[in-house]
């Protein structure tokens, strides 16, 4: 959030959503990772079988 | 006994000529003709363009590996195509030349009853001045030599930061309607990622440089993903991740020269500007090769195989529309070429029908646009589908193209690293389906909501590690490599 107070004020930096402070501790839980590992690789790979004939 | 010809041993290439040495038999005759004899796993040239990983980490030699297939190797570039001969040989045949140090500059005719265009982009550097790798301050990432120097250059400046002196760094694009914006986005995001690693963010200040309209366009119109309880584009997902790191941004430029310390473009607007920069990456233009076709009477006939840009014509529907009647029937199925159907151009080498992006031009005429991007999964499921149906066709005697991979209808993904580390690192799971928007199927958002999606976290890390090593374990022809998708 310190990046706010270095933003110019209505300039395209002002405005995108950041992270707070639970999620960055969600994006680095060896635990939560984990689960997300096996689901994203589940996703990729129902795309993928899916993509072509 | 049937003669196939492939022509680059990239993703799609190679691809091809796993399946089809796996799925014919050892009568029939495949060569393989590149103007290296190496194979490199592309997404981590990033790593080795930050120092995380060596060229020897990222690329192997293919000629011990053909040799265990039975595949025919000739290190050699394509030249000009002949797919009905000529006066002397009555059979479809390319020129080539070779490459390798002991038989530089001499050519041969290769004959074919098939044959496979996987050679990739030209990356036409020339199309921007001042822009070619090892000029100055500008590096690359486009090839494994490229994202070495990439590295040493990388290095000094971080030698001057850690000696106090302020660096600024400029990556993203390097032509107008240059695409592989995911290439330069997960190298800004490493390089800040190193810098910060070093404690030296107060030297440095990170600045990306786009052609596309709006960020996290990345040359496919942007998506649509949920998150947060609500279905936002990605472009506020581009730009959160640029804020978090304050990283700071020029959309909508067309880059046209660099000198040592400026970077000159032009935006939509039609200003003439200029940045100043101290290292630059910027991913070029695209271009087909540049080949000539003739047909049996020498006639010229470049144009029946090759579009304007140089990609090889395939059975998309290349008949030109506005943009809001595009649709995803216009992009190709099967990468035959449709004046020669024993012609297939699977990966960067088909000529797409169009951009995905929309195209835009500033008030002086210039194009400033992403073009279509087509990344590793599509370019490797292109190359397996190309090699599926010339099987069939061998086996059965007809040309029954009952393999099919449309982007219009395959999903992609792409792990779009922003950190190494298996602790620390990060990387955000990228997975668009279909890869080109279909507005008549998904109308609100033009993708399947369910499939598409953009996740941040150290998985994603983890799962781009992991699959650099499976997808060169599969490319190395390692036991059951056959079971890892491509």
């Amino acid at each position: 959030m310190e990046n706010r107070l270095i933003i110019t004020k209505y300039s395209d930096q002002y405005y995108p959503p950041t992270p707070n402070n639970f999620t960055l501790f969600l994006r680095k839980s060896v635990i939560f990772q984990i689960i997300r590992f096996f689901i994203l690789n589940y996703k990729i790979m129902k795309i993928l079988v899916k993509g072509h004939s | 006994m049937a003669k196939i010809l492939i022509l680059g041993a990239g993703v799609a290439g190679h691809t091809a000529a796993a399946y089809l040495q796996r799925g014919l038999n050892k009568k029939h005759e495949i060569t393989v003709v590149s103007p290296t004899s190496t194979y490199q796993w592309i997404p981590s040239n990033i790593w080795v363009g930050v120092g995380r990983m060596t060229p020897e980490e990222i690329k192997f030699d293919l000629r011990p590996l053909y040799k265990k297939w039975g595949i025919n190797f000739v290190q050699a570039k394509a030249q000009t195509f002949f797919p009905e001969g000529d006066t002397e040989i009555n059979s479809a045949y390319v020129e080539v030349e070779y490459t390798s140090k002991e038989e530089a500059g001499l050519k041969l005719k290769l004959e074919y009853d098939y044959l496979i265009n996987a050679t990739g982009p030209k990356l036409n550097f020339e199309a921007t001045e001042g822009l070619a790798p090892g000029n100055g301050n500008i590096a690359s990432v486009c090839t494994f030599g490229h994202a070495s120097h990439a590295w040493e250059l990388f290095q000094e400046k971080l030698d001057l930061m850690q000696n106090g002196q302020k660096q600024i760094f400029v990556i993203g694009t390097g032509h107008p309607t240059a695409t592989c914006q995911g290439a330069a986005f997960e190298y800004i995001l490493n390089v800040d990622f190193e810098i910060k690693r070093r404690g030296l963010e107060k030297f440095a200040e990170v600045v990306w440089i786009t052609n596309e309209y709006e960020l996290g366009d990345f040359g496919m119109g942007g998506a649509f993903i949920p998150k947060g309880g609500f279905i936002s584009n990605t472009k506020l997902f581009a730009e959160s991740y640029f804020v978090e790191r304050n990283i700071t941004w020029i959309k909508r430029a067309g880059v046209k020269k660099l000198d040592d310390h400026k970077i000159y473009y032009e935006n939509l607007d039609g200003e003439y500007l200029e940045q100043v920069y101290d290292f630059a990456m910027l991913i070029p233009g695209f271009a087909g090769h540049g080949f000539n076709a003739f047909d049996k009477n020498g006639e010229d006939i470049s144009t029946k195989l090759f579009a304007p840009s140089g990609l090889m014509k395939v059975d998309a529907d290349y008949t030109q529309k506005p943009f809001e009647q595009w649709s995803i029937n216009d992009w190709p199925e099967t990468y035959q070429n449709p004046s020669y159907p024993n012609i297939f151009a699977p990966g960067i080498a088909f000529a797409p029908p169009h951009s995905i992006s929309k195209p835009m031009s500033s008030k002086n005429g210039t194009a400033i646009f992403a073009s279509a991007p087509r990344t590793g999964m599509p370019s490797g499921i292109m190359g397996k589908v190309t090699a599926d149906n010339i099987i069939d066709w061998i086996k059965t005697g007809n040309a029954i193209m009952k393999h099919k991979a449309s982007m219009g209808r395959m999903g992609a993904a792409c792990i779009v690293s922003a950190g190494y580390g298996m602790s620390k690192g990060t990387a955000a799971t990228m997975t668009v389906n279909p890869v080109v928007p279909d507005w008549d199927k998904y109308p609100d958002w033009g993708r399947d909501i369910n499939t598409t999606m953009g996740e941040p976290g150290l998985a994603g890390h983890w799962l781009k590690w992991f699959m650099h090593y499976m997808f060169l374990y599969k490319a190395k022809g390692k036991p059951f490599w056959w079971l890892i998708p491509e």
